[in-house]
């Protein structure tokens, strides 16, 4: 089941090696778009372990989106969200104290690591900017005049 | 899952308004760049009409001057 010959190699294995690992036989019932085969569930067929919640009758796109876009949006909530007018002040404090910083020669202190992460973050930002004029101009690539 | 970090506000700000300034930075753009491309456009087919005529006026008289029994 490890490989592509799944067949093959798990017809070979005892029934005590599969229990132990916890194999199981993808039945009729088990999906349209099993995980394991690309034509749809196979009868008889042993494969490595999966848990029941795998076995739904979703398409593929969905089993595979959804616990992503679930990550997705356990993080989005937190990072991702536009700052609060009580930060503002905030950000043009630390604004603030980033030309202080600069002003007395921190810059000279600043170490390869932070650098590349403080680079790596300024990109970022920099992306955003590119995101909002896609969204300005209302098209992807270039101005469609 | 790892926590969520909590993103410096700094970082979220400016994040936002290139997000805003992107926006508005592509709206005018586009609207400067819209109506030169119209007149561009109009002048092309303009060109390509006064093209056309010179085309076909030579075409008729290169056939009336052909010596030809075959008309």
């Amino acid at each position: 089941a490890l490989s592509g010959n799944s067949e093959l190699a798990a017809s070979d294995l005892s029934g005590s090696y599969k229990a132990e690992r916890g194999w199981v036989n993808c039945s009729p019932a088990c999906p349209k778009a099993c995980p394991h085969s690309l034509n749809g569930p196979r009868p008889g067929v042993l494969l490595a372990p999966v848990s029941s919640s795998r076995c739904s009758s979703l398409p593929a796109a969905v089993t595979y989106s959804k616990p992503r876009l679930a990550t997705f949006w356990f993080y989005a909530k937190v990072e991702l969200v536009p700052p609060t007018p009580a930060e503002i002040p905030k950000a043009v404090e630390s604004m603030k104290g980033l030309v202080k910083s600069f002003q007395s020669g921190r810059l000279s202190q600043v170490t390869v690591k932070e650098a590349l992460r403080n680079g790596l973050v300024t990109t970022e930002v920099l992306m955003w900017f590119y995101i909002g004029e896609i969204i300005g101009k209302g098209s992807l690539i270039g101005y469609n005049v | 899952m790892l926590p969520p970090v909590p993103v410096s506000p700094l970082i979220k700000f400016t994040r936002y308004s290139a997000l805003l300034v992107g926006m508005i930075y592509g709206k005018k753009r586009y609207d400067y760049l819209k109506p030169i491309a119209e007149e561009e456009r109009r002048i092309e087919a303009e060109e390509k009409k006064k093209r056309d005529e010179l085309e076909r006026i030579a075409k008729e008289l290169a056939e009336a001057s052909e010596d030809s029994i075959l008309k």
